[in-house]
């Protein structure tokens, strides 16, 4: 079987970025449980150079995009821009693509597309959450946050099992649907502000490209 | 941006108001913002204004449909 590369990039350097990375964690152990080489670009190493190094070295089918965005934009540590409409589009050539970067799936998740980009997973608008304040430090136990993340990683790790695009965002969305309804029965006092987030969210997860590919079609 | 009427920056304000304070919003690369600092983007209707109110929105119009 050939040995298979998930890029996932996570910046580090403020609050939703550290709750963006923390999360990921779950697609990082559910990767390597499968014997899938993950190359974590992680922290200050989330930059352009390293980034398209990684891309070109190991011809990654799946890139994972953690990070701030815009319409035209991706980008890394610092907010340093990785990928952008009309500078190095190309070197996601074939590429499935999932990112929580905002709004990116408008104008450059499109570019992306015409420009060669298998399919691009994104938001059509900004990813929101609401979270604790008190577990910063420890995102990871934080309940608040997780009904926004969880859907997120079912969708990655239902392209690691090799599940098609539109099979992995059903998936996505079916987790979506399955914590609002749990929310929407909570008495909790957080309860409607993570209904407000969850809503939000599922509403602008957007695919752009093949629905059918997979991780396996290029191998 | 779209267009909000005074009656629901009224509705939106008063819900936020009861926003418990041990929660905080990440919309985006801005934030986290806790419920004061929501309440004066809403105040000041701003791009996070506008944001958080269409936030409010999409949400009371889902609520209609579930």
């Amino acid at each position: 079987m050939p040995q298979f590369h998930l890029l996932i990039t996570r910046p580090e350097f403020d609050w939703a970025t550290g709750y963006f990375s923390s999360w990921s964690k779950h697609i990082i152990d559910f990767a390597k449980e499968r014997n899938i080489n993950v190359l974590d670009l992680r922290g200050h190493k989330v930059t352009k150079k390293n980034f398209e190094s990684y891309l070109v070295e190991h011809n990654p089918p799946l890139v994972v995009l953690n990070g701030h965005g815009t319409e035209s934009s991706i980008c890394g540590h610092k907010n340093e821009v990785l990928i952008s409409i009309g500078i190095n589009e190309e070197k996601l050539k074939s590429k499935i693509i999932y990112t929580i970067a905002c709004k990116s799936a408008n104008a450059l998740g499109l570019s992306l597309v015409e420009k060669g980009t298998k399919t691009f997973i994104g938001y059509l608008d900004d990813f929101s959450f609401y979270t604790n304040k008190d577990k910063q430090t420890t995102p990871l136990q934080d309940e608040i946050a997780r009904p926004c993340f969880e859907p997120s990683i079912t969708l990655v790790n239902s392209l690691l099992k090799g599940k098609s695009v539109k099979e992995a965002a059903s998936n996505a969305l079916e987790l979506y649907r399955s914590w609002i309804r749990i929310y929407l029965h909570k008495s909790d006092i957080e309860a409607p502000y993570i209904l407000r987030a969850l809503i939000w969210n599922q509403a602008h997860l957007t695919i752009i490209g093949d629905h059918e590919a997979t991780i396996f079609d290029n191998n | 941006m779209t267009d909000i009427s005074k009656d629901e920056w009224e509705l939106i304000t008063a819900r936020i108001k009861q926003m418990p304070s041990h929660i905080v919003l990440s919309i985006g690369g801005d934030g986290p913002f806790n419920k004061e600092q929501i309440l004066e983007h809403i105040e000041q209707k701003d791009r996070i204004g506008y944001m958080i109110a269409q936030m409010e929105l999409a949400y009371l119009k889902a609520l209609k449909n579930l």
